[in-house]
């Protein structure tokens, strides 16, 4: 089922939610990530806000980059192979494990996930509640339709400063940016979810297995967006230059638990942490269940 | 790949939906009166088509080439078809479905898949200590269900390749050679779309209502059904093949290829038993008696048509008899008829249907068949949480008794491994067929209540390997927990019933509660097959009045019964005399299974005209 709000010359959206239709859409070379701003008025806002917000240096972060002559490109190459081994130090892991034993942070697990996140880029990367911070503006001024919200970061200046703050921590790597800031947020909902199924009821630790575990707490983008570059059809509406298309990923993940879905595995835009996400959150989860003090009836 | 809550009913049905969510808060339904009852299950059916269909075919089998067939006006071998714009749907090969949200549908590992022991289970909770059985039903009730489950599933052989689980064995056990190992389930192929979800199992039946237990799930397996065991040809007069005894042919090996002496042949000969092979054979009359109807409008048909049709005859008469007869004598009360009859015939009534037919294309007024087709947002399956509620093999005896119908006399006794597989052969030697059908209708199946498991299905000798032993009891507990099939008290909550929160809240029988508090930690561990027994005695949440199984499993059949019908083109769309033919379509109105019998064994007639259901036990002689 799609949602579609349009109203002529002001704004034309496309929610889609099944994931048969966003894997279909997903594989469309008639839409694209260039966000041009073309369309209705607030159509044109919205991708300026996105190509504002999650750039660095004039380009855009790699989850923003048009499709380009090469699908899978060297960067998703590149990344996905430095994912291949263990997923993580072992002091990190046992950190996650113990958070989703024991709750035992107090802010939850953000900062100690971005650290995570951050080291696979640089060995020496520190994350810290206000890199943390600046991470949850960025995705937030990334995400958000409000044409005043975007009107007074703008103003302030605060989300350009959060990302400077942010990719001075990774040497201006659009790549590794990317990751602390906005894919780390993913990782963060799902441990959040581990811990909350770890507590549900006694011994669920042992009794859901790592895989399990992972599928279920695994949290896709709410929204990933594509703009369309031409006139066309498609079994859930027509569209037009501008058009924006809205996956409702997580809604779709979770009716179907695809991991495919999540992280749209077999189309051009790649997430090339798809097998690196799930093995670190198994992990946790097995190391978790090792914390736990046997219990009996 | 869909799942039901893709599917948007109705705003109607959705308010009805969410009203029942809200009463069965309250109380299950039974506990509410008929009318408000009655719409709590209609309510109830509306959430389970929304939230409790998932589709597991990530990557949907190639449709098989249709060779000149004329797969719309007729069922193909192997189920393919059925939905033209999807036609691998249902098919022999493609995998259950689950009536399970995908996250809790994972299989169990170890330790959790041997705890507790299947084992002990099987010697604590479920071991017949004294046959309980049910007054009011015959033992062909029991036979008619197994006949259906062989028509709609079955998992296929088990794993040879991989080491077979090694099942703990309770202290003091008398398990020959003190160790009980079990082949593991077949899981399918994973496709790379299938990261992140549980493994799946595929059906080798087809999953419609097709008779494909007598008819098979293949071409060749077709071909064999329908051939002369005089001659060795195929019949070309469109008959299945029958020994001129009437009798069915012999196979004299299991479909599986391992010889098995003296058993009988059919679609599906699995697990076969005197119960069966009477059903067998009587449906195997019965369309032979159609193809003699049906030759009369059409002389000039070729056999070939005759068989086809005859066999959309004969699957669709099943599926009534199953509908508006089996179903309301195990479910026993004015809510249960009239949900079942209401499946076929609608809340109209049969009366009203005969005299006036249709009224509208709705399945509420009228019933299913002849309604629009409609999958309900996931592709038509079998379920695994289908697959294991019908386990219900404490419906077996374990002793039987062969009397004469003339004056009730024994001719002979066996155990059921004397009623089994070939066995089944040598009883027809020494007992007629009519006596056979009249010792099965007078006799009562077994109650689906704790320690009540025949113990003649808990040490089954394995076919072919000398000394090799199944306990079934502690199979039924395994296989779910290996399939993912969740454990009572989850299985629960995702059907809008109450989870009991104690061993107390489970079952009203303190003895039982003990002896569940002794095997089980807590009552979240309990398994579904016990929880559905165990809650036989429970007033509050547990088996409605009137009702031969549990609420639990009641749940799957309001989806499943009626799925099993909406889906198919056959029973919806394409139920209709053009399709049947007029002489085939009134054979389906005017025939149940009284007239089956009837019509095949007329001796028997005085036995059961007086039965409201012929699934009710039949009058003995002098009585
Ligand atoms: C649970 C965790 C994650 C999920 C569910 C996820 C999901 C996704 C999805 C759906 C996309 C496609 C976006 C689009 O098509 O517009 C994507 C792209 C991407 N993701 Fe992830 N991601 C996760 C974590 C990560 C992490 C930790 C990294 C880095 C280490 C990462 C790196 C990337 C990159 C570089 C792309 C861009 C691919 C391209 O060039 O199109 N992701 N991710
Ligand atoms: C002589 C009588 C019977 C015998 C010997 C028998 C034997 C078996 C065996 C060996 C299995 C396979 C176990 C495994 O998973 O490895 C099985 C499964 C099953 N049986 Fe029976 N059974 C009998 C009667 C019944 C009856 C009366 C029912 C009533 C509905 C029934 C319903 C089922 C069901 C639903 C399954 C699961 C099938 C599947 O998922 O593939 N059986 N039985």
């Amino acid at each position: 089922m799609a949602r579609r709000l349009k109203l002529a010359g002001l704004i034309d959206l496309l929610w889609v939610e099944q994931p048969r239709e966003i894997l279909e859409l997903a594989q469309d070379r008639r839409l694209d990530r260039e966000f041009l701003p073309q369309g209705p008025w607030l159509n044109r806002l919205l991708a300026r806000g996105i190509r504002r917000h999650l750039q660095l240096d004039g380009q855009p972060l790699p989850p923003l980059a048009p499709i380009g002559d090469e699908r899978p490109n060297a960067a998703q190459i590149t990344l996905a192979q430095s994912l291949e081994g263990p997923p993580c130090s072992q002091a990190d892991l046992e950190a996650l494990a113990a958070y989703v034993a024991r709750g035992n942070t107090l802010d939850g697990p953000g900062v100690l996930v971005q650290g995570i996140v951050g080291r696979l880029f640089n060995g020496d990367y520190r994350a810290d509640p206000q890199s943390y911070r600046d991470a949850c503006l960025l995705d937030t001024a990334a995400r958000t339709l409000n044409p005043w919200r975007q009107w007074r970061w703008r103003r302030s200046g605060d989300v350009d400063q959060a990302r400077a703050r942010l990719a001075e921590k990774v040497d201006r790597d659009p790549v590794a940016l990317h990751a602390t800031a906005i894919a780390v947020h993913n990782l963060v909902a799902a441990l959040e979810r581990m811990r909350r199924l770890a507590m549900e009821r006694p011994r669920t630790l042992a009794h859901i297995t790592p895989a399990a575990a992972a599928s279920r707490c695994l949290a896709a983008p709410g929204t990933v967006l594509r703009q369309a570059r031409t006139h066309g059809n498609h079994a859930v509406g027509s569209f037009a230059p501008g058009t924006l298309i809205l996956f409702r990923l997580e809604t779709a993940r979770a009716r179907s638990l695809r991991h495919d879905v999540a992280f749209l595995t077999h189309t051009w835009s790649r997430c090339p942490a798809a097998a690196w996400a799930p093995r670190l959150l198994s992990e946790a989860w097995r190391k978790a269940g090792k914390m736990m003090p046997a219990q009996g009836g | 790949m869909r799942r039901g809550s893709s599917f948007e009913a109705p705003w109607y049905d959705r308010l009805l939906g969410k009203l029942t969510t809200r009463l069965a808060r309250r109380r299950p339904w039974f506990r509410w009166p008929f009318f408000i009852a009655m719409a709590m299950i209609v309510g109830h059916r509306v959430n389970l088509r929304q939230h409790n269909l998932t589709d597991t075919q990530t990557v949907p089998s190639p449709a098989p080439p249709n060779q000149d067939f004329d797969v719309r006006g007729m069922r193909t071998a192997d189920g393919s078809y059925n939905d033209m714009s999807e036609p691998w749907m249902g098919m022999a090969g493609t995998r259950f479905g689950r009536n399970m949200p995908p996250e809790a549908a994972f299989g169990e590992v170890p330790p959790r898949l041997y705890e507790p022991s299947p084992r002990l289970i099987s010697n604590k909770l479920l071991a017949r200590r004294e046959f309980i059985p049910v007054p009011h039903l015959n033992v062909l009730a029991a036979a008619w269900i197994q006949f259906m489950v062989h028509d709609w599933l079955s998992h296929g052989p088990n794993n040879k390749d991989e080491p077979p689980h090694d099942i703990p064995l309770p202290e003091g056990d008398d398990w020959p050679e003190g160790k009980m190992t079990v082949l593991r389930a077949h899981a399918d192929d994973r496709n790379p779309q299938d990261q992140g979800l549980p493994d799946a199992y595929t059906n080798v039946e087809t999953s419609w209502w097709d008779a494909s237990q007598i008819y098979g799930s293949s071409l060749e397996r077709q071909r064999e059904v329908r051939t002369d065991p005089t001659t060795g040809a195929v019949l070309e007069d469109g008959k299945l093949g029958v020994q001129a005894n009437g009798a069915l042919p012999i196979e004299g090996k299991t479909q599986h290829g391992k010889p098995s002496k003296d058993l009988e042949l059919a679609g599906v000969n699995g697990n076969w038993w005197v119960g069966l092979s009477v059903l067998h054979r009587l449906f195997v009359h019965e369309h032979n008696a159609i193809v003699d109807r049906l030759r009369i409008d059409h002389p000039d048909a070729t056999g070939e048509w005759l068989f086809q049709k005859a066999r959309l005859v004969n699957a669709a008469l099943l599926a009534k008899i199953h509908t508006v007869e089996w179903t309301t004598a195990l479910m026993n009360s004015p809510e249960g008829r009239m949900a079942m009859r209401g499946n076929f015939w609608g809340l109209l009534g049969e009366q009203y249907h005969r005299a006036f037919g249709r009224v509208g294309r709705g399945e509420v007024l009228s019933g299913i068949p002849g309604s629009p087709a409609d999958h309900h947002g996931a592709a038509y399956a079998m379920t695994e949480e289908f697959a294991a509620v019908y386990r219900l093999h404490s419906l077996m005896p374990d002793e039987y008794s062969f009397r004469r119908r003339e004056d009730d006399q024994e001719l002979l006794h066996a155990d059921l491994t004397g009623v089994s597989g070939g066995e089944v052969t040598q009883i027809y030697r020494q007992v007629g067929f009519d006596d056979v059908v009249y010792s099965l209708c007078t006799s009562h199946p077994g109650a689906l209540v704790l320690h009540n498991y025949p113990n003649g299905l808990r040490r089954i000798a394995h076919t072919g390997t000398k000394g090799v032993f199944l306990d079934l009891a502690a199979i039924d507990v395994l296989r779910d927990r290996e399939h993912g099939v969740p454990r009572y008290c989850e299985f629960r909550r995702h059907i809008e019933c109450h989870a009991p929160r104690s061993f107390q809240e489970l079952t009203d029988n303190p003895h039982w509660q003990r002896e569940l508090q002794e095997v089980y930690p807590s009552v979240e561990d309990v398994d579904l097959l016990v929880g559905t027994l165990a809650e036989s005695q429970c007033q509050a949440h547990g088996t409605p009045p009137g009702f031969g199984f549990s609420d639990t499993a009641f749940r799957i059949f309001i989806l499943m019964a009626s799925r099993r019908l909406k889906s198919d083109r056959f029973f919806t769309d394409d139920f209709r005399p053009e399709v049947y033919t007029p002489a085939g379509f009134d054979w389906i109105r005017d025939n149940s299974l009284r007239t089956v019998i009837a019509r095949h064994c007329p001796q028997l007639r005085g036995h059961f005209a007086d039965v409201r259901n012929v699934f009710f036990p039949w009058a003995k002689t002098g009585d």
